[in-house]
């Protein structure tokens, strides 16, 4: 750790960041007209707009990182350092998502206890557990197509 | 004890890394807010994903030419913050400084052009608390802004101070804030103003 | 650069005779050296200790005699009950395990043990101060606003937390939403110097494992906490505003989420258990070889444990939250993570048990203080195993059971492991000795109540006694004789606790002006804080010192001495 090498700081003329600022400008163009147009590609437009949307604004913003903020020279440690942070928010992401993607209640159904809670009195001679199960499934994924409130993206 | 007197340790030259130390600082500030505004977008994309259809109706009542016109006005503040920070490499302060102020310069039009947009909105009623959609917008751009106002700030003490070539230095810190201020925007761009086909 | 800061940086310590010519308020309050912070933080974090004790005394007491009306107290409401419990909960976890064992002790000690003479931006650490300090008064001032502190658990759950109508305090809900957003900024404010500090000034030829222990547990610490605090430094804005102008982020009538309050909330708070713990892992892994005469056994192992710890702190949030609806596939996954969590935990205690053996154990307060941390902790994880599991957590969670598990691993923590580093670093903090024979007695009174407060939990918690409940009169299936004794025995042991505390307090102030003179090193120990005068001046070295070798060279064969403090070149 206690090396004492100069890391070689980017000594570019003017032009270089000027060169770089136009490429971005025309991304920016793009990533504007994507999402404008898309409409026009029929069943492709979801894709052009994740595309010239989220697609450009990551090269942009790779762009931006590695020659403004002159990560291209920077010590490695850095790019880790920033790698590790936006790990942690994917963590984040994937712990939260099947809580709220599915927030209406109906994301998972544990049949078992439905047999258990349903006419527990009524009907329990042996043989006809089977039955009741798939008929309380049936009766769950009815309720789910049905009354599932908010479309699923 | 005032600023006066104020006397740097031994300790804030020091480089093991090879980083120098305000640099080193600044990055770390960046991983913290990177997960800041990480938990607000996840929150966002979550919720756009769950209720898809909802948010994508109200996502259209956002305006994409002021987003777009900022996109290009936060590029182009990137842009004399980096000229700032290679002018200042150079050492020449009072250019450093110039190019800082036409920085400061992008961040001003950028909030005007915010406040623009904002008040549109707010007047047709589109306000915070009309839906979570709305809650978000501008809690998120609103974090951005307060981001954009304070890097403002901070940039108008550190160009003060390069134009009489003091700490020439920090002009580099304050630009590594302002492309991450940048690149946060790049991302609320297509998440609020243009993704409304999807 | 170097020569031209350090001359003035010299002659500032030169003239050390005009600092002590300060006032008291620009020395003790204005001050931007690194031990008057500290100390700051800890007097800050022991006064709050005393308030958040004095809390759990008030609801220990109606929870053991319920409706009477409690001695100094009166008669606790229902309203008063949650708000105590509240408080008590975040002082004690924000507001005196955070300040106390990061802030205090990383403040004062980083700096001296990598050898350097401040913290890199000694401003922004008073800054980190104030700003904690705000948040100390906001917290404090809501006590005393229409509708009292806040009642809604220091969890803070929506909608509980976000409707005035059912947390019942309107203005302690956000007052106590802002005090901690604060707090939290604050120590990422600490939190960046404290890093900074340490990848960029440590002494010439201290490398990364030359590093004492505590001071990487304390650094790791903070990359933990800076890396989790921000979603919910975001959300409690959003809970702030869900609170105060009726945004729904929160609120599923309207279509948000209240569960994700819980995923930010413990995405942050699971880090945050070991956020605390690793300084006080650290402190005790600091003692024991100096009081076994040792050399820590596995240095670097221990390291990358608590890296693994680190790392893995990440993805086991969720089983805070088995019974709150979250998708079972996800609380088997986060069952797994869970019980992986508890073998690095194991190995670092036992880590320490193998620097022990053979040891030429010397029973000093520190050190009684460092094992018996080690000893309860051991019993806190150990029923976290049960707990992690989701199946036997859907029986546990809502009981006493947890509120044991939980204070054995806290109160090693904040308080056992605090004062372990007290009572070890007070010669170097004041330069003088507390009285041996008091702390021992401290010592005892602590420790044999504290089990008995918490061991009782165990048993009501597994007979099935809900622990959110203000008067068990009104469930007669809880309000046995037997249970009613338990609780009472807790409850007694609890002021016996307390009291035990005066004591200690008394010592810690007498002996900073009449206690005997320390020297520089009283313990005889390696790391470089202890080659500074006691108390260390100004600037610390009037020579920044360089380092030749680990901290742990204890009993090296050969040697006439059994230590080898790290700043001596190997002749």
């Amino acid at each position: 750790m206690s090396n004492h090498e100069s890391h070689s700081q980017a000594h570019h003329p003017a032009s270089y960041y000027i060169r770089i600022y136009w490429i971005l400008a025309v991304l920016l163009v793009v990533s504007i007209a994507g999402p404008l147009t898309a409409h026009h590609f029929g069943s492709a437009a979801h894709t052009i707009v994740l595309v010239t949307g989220f697609g450009i604004a990551f090269v942009k913003a790779y762009m931006v990182a590695a020659k403004f903020m002159h990560l291209n020279v920077e010590r490695r440690m850095i790019w880790w350092l920033l790698i590790t942070s936006l790990a942690v928010c994917l963590v984040l992401f994937f712990g939260l998502a099947p809580d709220i993607k599915n927030g209406n209640g109906h994301h998972w159904v544990n049949d078992k206890v439905f047999v258990i809670n349903i006419d527990p009195v009524h009907d329990c001679h042996p043989g006809s557990a089977d039955y009741r199960f798939d008929d309380v499934k049936q009766r769950n994924l009815e309720e789910i197509s049905n009354g599932g409130g908010a479309a699923h993206h | 004890m005032s600023a006066t007197t104020f006397q740097r340790p031994i300790a804030t030259t020091r480089s093991v890394t090879g980083i120098s130390t305000g640099k080193l600082a600044v990055w770390w500030i960046l991983a913290s807010e990177v997960v800041i505004f990480g938990g607000l977008l996840v929150y966002f994309m979550l919720m756009r994903l769950h209720h898809g259809a909802i948010w994508m109706a109200e996502s259209q009542h956002t305006r994409m030419e002021a987003g777009a016109i900022n996109t290009f006005v936060l590029l182009t503040s990137s842009l004399f913050a980096v000229l700032a920070h290679q002018a200042a490499e150079s050492g020449d302060g009072k250019k450093a400084a110039k190019f800082l102020w036409y920085t400061i310069g992008g961040a001003i039009m950028f909030l005007c052009v915010k406040a623009w947009e904002w008040t549109g909105e707010i007047s047709h009623g589109y306000v915070l608390t009309k839906n979570i959609f709305w809650g978000c917008y501008y809690c998120i751009t609103g974090l951005h802004g307060v981001h954009v106002v304070a890097g403002a700030i901070i940039m108008g003490f550190v160009a003060k101070d390069a134009a009489r070539g003091k700490d020439l230095q920090r002009v580099e810190c304050i630009g590594i804030y302002w492309h991450f201020v940048d690149i946060i925007w790049l991302f609320l761009f297509p998440l609020f103003y243009t993704s409304t086909a999807g | 650069m170097e020569a031209t800061t350090s001359a003035p940086s010299a002659e500032s310590h030169d003239s050390h005779g005009h600092h002590q010519e300060q006032s008291f308020v620009s020395k003790y309050l204005l001050s931007t050296d690194h031990k008057v912070i500290g100390m700051q933080y800890m007097f800050t974090g022991l006064a709050m200790a005393i308030i958040g004790g004095l809390l759990a005394y008030v609801f220990r007491m109606q929870l053991a005699y319920p409706g009477e009306p409690v001695p100094g107290y009166g008669v606790v409401t229902p309203n008063v009950y949650n708000s105590l419990v509240t408080m008590h909960g975040t002082i004690m976890i924000f507001w005196v395990a955070m300040p106390v064992l990061i802030a205090a002790f990383g403040n004062f000690l980083i700096p001296l043990m990598i050898g350097c003479d401040d913290m890199v931006f000694p401003r922004i650490n008073r800054l980190s101060y104030q700003v904690f300090l705000l948040s100390t008064i906001i917290l404090l001032a809501s006590f005393f606003v229409p509708g009292g502190a806040f009642g809604g658990a220091w969890t803070s759950y929506p909608p509980l937390s976000a409707f005035p109508e059912y947390n019942l305090t309107p203005l302690g809900a956000p007052l106590w939403v802002v005090a901690v957003s604060l707090e939290f900024i604050a120590f990422l404010l600490g939190g960046i110097n404290f890093i900074t500090t340490l990848m960029n000034s440590r002494a010439k030829g201290m490398g990364m494992f030359d590093i004492p222990l505590v001071c990487w547990m304390i650094i790791i610490a903070s990359i933990l906490f800076m890396l989790s605090v921000g979603p919910l430094i975001a959300g409690a804005v959003l809970l702030l505003f869900d609170q105060t102008i009726g945004t729904h982020f929160y609120d599923a009538n309207a279509g948000g989420d209240p569960l994700v309050w819980q995923h930010l909330f413990w995405f942050f708070g699971h880090p945050e258990v070991y956020v605390v713990l690793l300084p006080a892992m650290g402190i005790v892994a600091d003692i024991i070889p100096v009081f076994a005469r040792k050399k820590f056994f596995g240095y670097k192992l221990a390291l990358f444990t608590v890296f693994g710890t680190g790392i893995l702190s990440f993805v086991v949030w969720a089983h805070h939250q088995f019974v709150s609806g979250i998708d079972p596939r996800m609380s088997n996954l986060f069952t797994v993570t869970t019980l992986l969590i508890s073998i690095p935990i194991a190995e670092l205690c036992f880590l320490y048990i193998a620097t022990l053996y053979r040891g030429s154990i010397e029973f000093s307060v520190p050190m009684l203080w460092a094992l018996s941390f080690v000893a309860s902790f051991l019993m806190g994880g150990v029923t976290g195993i049960h707990l992690g599991a989701s199946g036997a957590d859907i029986f546990f969670h809502d009981t006493y059971f947890v509120v044991a598990h939980f204070h054995y691993t806290f109160f090693p923590i904040a308080i056992i492991g605090v004062y372990a580093g007290i009572t070890y670093w007070y010669p170097k903090i004041f330069g003088r000795h507390m009285n041996e024979t008091v702390n021992k007695i401290h010592f005892w009174t602590t420790f044999i109540p504290f089990n008995l407060i918490f061991l009782p939990l165990f048993l009501l918690g597994l007979a099935g006694q809900h622990r959110r409940i203000y008067d068990f009169t009104n469930f007669p299936q809880l309000s046995g004789e037997n249970l009613q004794h338990l609780r009472i025995v807790a409850t007694t042991s609890l002021i016996i606790m307390l009291i035990a505390q005066i004591p200690f307090i008394i010592n810690f102030f007498w002996s900073m002006f009449n206690g005997k003179k320390a020297e520089k090193n009283p313990w005889k120990a390696n790391t470089l804080e202890w080659t500074v005068d006691s108390p260390p001046p100004h600037g610390n070295w009037p020579e920044l010192p360089a380092v030749y070798r680990g901290p742990y060279e204890y009993s090296v064969p050969g040697r006439k001495d059994d230590y080898w403090p790290q700043n001596e070149p190997a002749k």
